[in-house]
């Protein structure tokens, strides 16, 4: 009798212990989520002055068989209890090396080593379904700016890790998450949950989910991070690992675009941030001071090589390429010609891999520059197609046109067979210069979606 | 001297430009886009003339598609068809997204549906408007290349041709009750000095039985289309011929017309109950019409003429007797009430004897000044001629089957062509629940 007593005095002592060591540990929800906000806050805060190189990978699916737009309920339970023989398959790849730098308006972006940022919609730079956001936009809108509560879900576990779960929801009229669409932008509001590391007040991972868009025919635009945090000179950064984002159309296609960032560095004198145009009054000094630089006139033809080769496994529209000058150039205010053997250089606009037989890669290449020892000429230069047309023929001529994208001014675009070409070092094209357009360089977003 | 070489180099140059094949075709491409993204606001009546051939060579039928195509190209092939059938479609379309929605002409809203829910017998292609243009220079898909100079009635034309495999398609056509994709080629006309499409011509791949035809081929000239104060580029006529496996051909011819701003006047329905009839506006409480009542409707529209009239084509007509509550005897709807309809077949059989079928169908009624959805079945009266005095009753009485999908519809058969429906006949019919 005096046994079972002491055991269960022995237990109810054990009991105790057990909750007030669970007590001591277990950390307050509402507190945790306040202490991760505030963190949260103060990183975002500092992310302006750095800039990373974003690679964007994007996939696109397909259905087998193209299906005209189904009700978004219809759409989802297929996604949930898929068909084999009616799921998406893969049917396009498409590869992006961008520079994103964060700003208080948003994030903004230029090709991967360009000189500057502006503040052109990133739609402008890339066709097709392209996420701003990922960076910093998404943290700083959710824990800055819409949501006005986190809901505790529970612990979770993750690779050992004791972490806690937080849900919320941002109805339209709160949310600033924007999808641009024909050139306008539509508020989603959307759901999500937030993983949190209560130790270090890291937030781990983050989903985000957008409600219905129907007016660019898509049921949900789902968004993972998986959040890390950067040593990024002397401070650390929160920011993601790598992000996925997922866009379920009414039509039964979806892209997943797969985000990471690399080569973080602090913002320096090597590149400039420019808001839209200047003052007039600074523009003209600007002018005055900083004299246009020299151009390759237009209408003369030309052939480069490429100097390196270009494998669309790991290639992506941002590259810069380079080729050697087989053709001498007429240049502005240059007595003599820009000779044969001086450096091309331009940029890929797009790498574009279709999987579905006939498999084919898409490399559209932009010629933006070349080099003479003492001076670089601007140019500006379209795909010269006379050489095969005016080629000796029987019968009819018949030459391959493939077309560039409406937004691919002054590019020349190459078809290759396979979806795993390697333009060979030494591949050769003709080229003819134009005038030059508008520059299309650079480009801005704020936190959400963008798509053409 | 060496600035004359260049400036001569120069234009040599400039002028070579012009008349790029890339050049021009960007052009072209560009100026459909910039097109496309207008025509969504804007509506037009696609009128269809429908021809159907009947293979009348005497001759087996062809062991492959490639037998029977290979039969066309030979001399005297259009003497071994025979124009069987004739009818005619106005409808309402629409480009909503990448494909056109329809509607029957003068509808107050177009149906988020297959186009066979609305345009149930005979072959029909959608894609004339727009989307079969814009699937070519859209995106991705298609494969260009340049075939040389042409000349069409003394204009000088660049020829392009273009396919779309299967695997990258959105053509789709019917096989039985499922839809089936295809692969297709084709070629465009562009005029090379000023980028304008003159031709487009589409030419699908072989097609599987199952769809019981061979191949389609669609041909479509453009033109710009004034529409308030902006020109658009539609095709001013497009041919779409359907070559069936059994010999047999079918011809349609569309054209657009009556274009007009879309916005604000009829609504884009994606609910999934297509048919359905909404009364127009506000007023007393709707008046219920009770179902298996025989009435009696006479067309008022002016006379119909069956080398004229279309499906689609909406008529007017006045109930001659009451609708009664059967059991309390009230009326609900009196005798006069105006009532609207709409034509869903006009066919021509060409015989001999020719012979004409309207079927029509009766929507609303007019009650207290409020349109309010009417459904009706046909009467089937079989008219048995009395046995003559001391005779013997005549047994073979002629029994029309309503054809699949025309069931709810009124039809009448006529013989002679053209053929008239004259203003004042009258239909019997019984009221149906709704």
């Amino acid at each position: 009798m005096g046994y079972h007593r002491a055991v269960r005095s022995m237990r109810s002592a054990l009991f105790l212990a057990c909750c007030l060591a669970l007590h001591a540990v277990e950390p307050d929800p509402d507190e945790v989520i306040k202490r991760v906000t505030e963190r949260v806050t103060a990183t975002t805060a500092r992310i302006p002055n750095y800039t990373c190189v974003e690679s964007v990978v994007r996939d696109f699916y397909w259905p087998p068989a193209a299906i005209p737009p189904e009700p978004c309920p219809v759409i989802m339970e297929e996604r949930r209890h898929p068909i084999p023989d009616i799921a998406p398959n893969l049917a396009v790849t498409d590869r992006w090396h961008l520079d994103v730098t964060m700003t208080r308006t948003g994030e903004i972006f230029s090709w991967a080593g360009a000189r500057r940022f502006s503040d052109a919609p990133i739609n402008q730079l890339v066709d097709g379904p392209i996420s701003a956001g990922a960076f910093g936009g998404f943290l700083s809108i959710i824990f800055k700016q819409d949501v006005q509560k986190f809901t505790f879900k529970g612990n979770t576990d993750l690779n050992g890790r004791s972490l806690m779960e937080y849900s919320f929801d941002v109805p339209p009229e709160h949310s600033s998450y924007k999808v641009k669409y024909s050139g306008s932008l539509v508020s989603s509001g959307y759901s999500g949950t937030v993983v949190v590391d209560p130790n270090t007040d890291d937030v781990v991972h983050l989903t985000v989910d957008t409600n219905e868009l129907p007016v660019m025919n898509t049921c949900q635009i789902s968004t993972n991070l998986d959040l890390n945090r950067v040593k990024i000179g002397d401070s650390e950064f929160l920011l993601p690992a790598r992000v996925r984002q997922r866009y379920v159309t009414t039509t039964g296609e979806e892209i997943e675009n797969t985000t990471t960032f690399a080569q973080c560095r602090e913002y320096s004198g090597t590149s400039s941030v420019s808001f839209g145009e200047p003052e007039p009054s600074i523009a003209r000094s600007r002018q005055i001071a900083a004299p246009a630089p020299l151009r390759v006139p237009a209408s003369q033809r030309f052939t480069f090589e490429l100097t390196a080769p270009i494998a669309s496994l790991t290639a992506a529209a941002g590259d810069v390429f380079f080729g050697r000058l087989l053709t001498p150039l007429r240049a502005e205010r240059r007595k003599k010609p820009i000779p044969a053997g001086s450096l091309v250089e331009g940029r890929l606009l797009r790498v574009e891999r279709h999987h579905v037989a006939p498999a084919f890669t898409i490399i559209v290449l932009q010629v933006q520059r070349v080099d003479v020892a003492d001076s670089e000429f601007a140019m500006t230069a379209v795909r010269d197609r006379s050489r095969e047309l005016a080629r000796p023929r029987k019968g009819r001529v018949r030459v391959e046109i493939p077309l560039p994208l409406p937004s691919e001014k002054n590019a020349g675009v190459f078809r290759f067979d396979g979806d795993q070409a390697v333009v060979p070092r030494g591949f050769r094209a003709d080229w003819r210069t134009a005038d030059a357009g508008p520059p299309s360089t650079v480009a801005t977003g704020t936190g959400g979606a963008s798509r053409p | 001297m060496l600035g004359r070489a260049v400036f001569l180099i120069g234009l040599g140059s400039l002028a070579a430009a012009q008349d790029d094949p890339t050049d021009v075709l960007i052009r072209l491409r560009d100026r459909v886009l910039a097109h496309a993204q207008r025509i969504p606001n804007h509506t037009c009546v696609e009128s269809v003339q429908r021809d159907q051939y009947a293979n009348v060579s005497g001759l087996p039928a062809a062991t492959s598609c490639d037998a029977l195509l290979a039969r066309r190209k030979q001399a005297g092939f259009s003497s071994t068809l025979r124009l069987a059938t004739t009818d005619r479609l106005n409808l309402d379309v629409l480009l909503a997204s990448d494909r056109e929605l329809y509607s029957w002409a003068g509808a107050k809203k177009f149906e988020e549906g297959e186009i066979d829910a609305l345009v149930t017998q005979g072959a029909f292609g959608t894609g004339p408007f727009a989307s079969m243009l814009l699937g070519v220079l859209q995106g991705t898909d298609a494969r260009f290349i340049f075939e040389g100079d042409t000349n069409l009635a003394g204009r000088h034309l660049f020829e392009y041709s273009f396919s779309v495999p299967v695997g990258r398609s959105r053509y789709r056509v019917k096989a039985g009750r499922d839809w089936v994709l295809t692969g297709y080629t084709g070629t465009i006309l562009a005029d090379p000095s000023s980028g304008e499409l003159v031709r487009f011509a589409v030419r699908t791949e072989e097609l599987p039985p199952e769809t019981r035809s061979c191949e389609d081929q669609s041909e479509l000239e453009y033109s710009l289309v004034r529409l308030g104060d902006d020109d658009y580029l539609l095709p001013k006529m497009t041919r779409q011929r359907f070559i069936m496996r059994d010999g047999s051909e079918g011809e349609n011819t569309v054209t657009f017309s009556a274009c007009r701003d879309f916005r604000g006047e009829s609504s884009v329905n994606f609910s999934r109950t297509p048919g359905e009839v909404k009364p127009s506006g506000a007023g007393p409480a709707p008046v219920k019409i009770p179902a298996g009542v025989p009435v009696t409707v006479e067309l008022t529209s002016p006379s119909l003429y069956s080398d004229q009239a279309a499906a689609g084509d909406r008529i007017d007509g006045r109930l001659v007797n009451p609708i009664r509550d059967p059991l309390q005897q009230t009326i609900q709807v009196p005798a006069g009430a105006a009532m609207t309809g709409r034509l869903m077949r006009v066919e021509t059989q060409w015989g001999p004897p020719a012979q004409v079928t309207f079927a029509w169908r009766w929507e609303t009624v007019e009650v207290d000044g409020i349109a309010i959805p009417i459904r009706l079945n046909p009467k089937h009266r079989v008219s048995v001629e009395p046995a003559s005095r001391g005779g013997l009753q005549r047994r073979g009485v002629e029994i029309q089957l309503p054809l699949p999908g025309e069931e709810r519809y009124y039809v009448s058969q006529m013989q002679g062509e053209p053929a008239v429906l004259h203003t004042g006949s009258r239909s019997e019919w019984v009221t149906t629940a709704p």
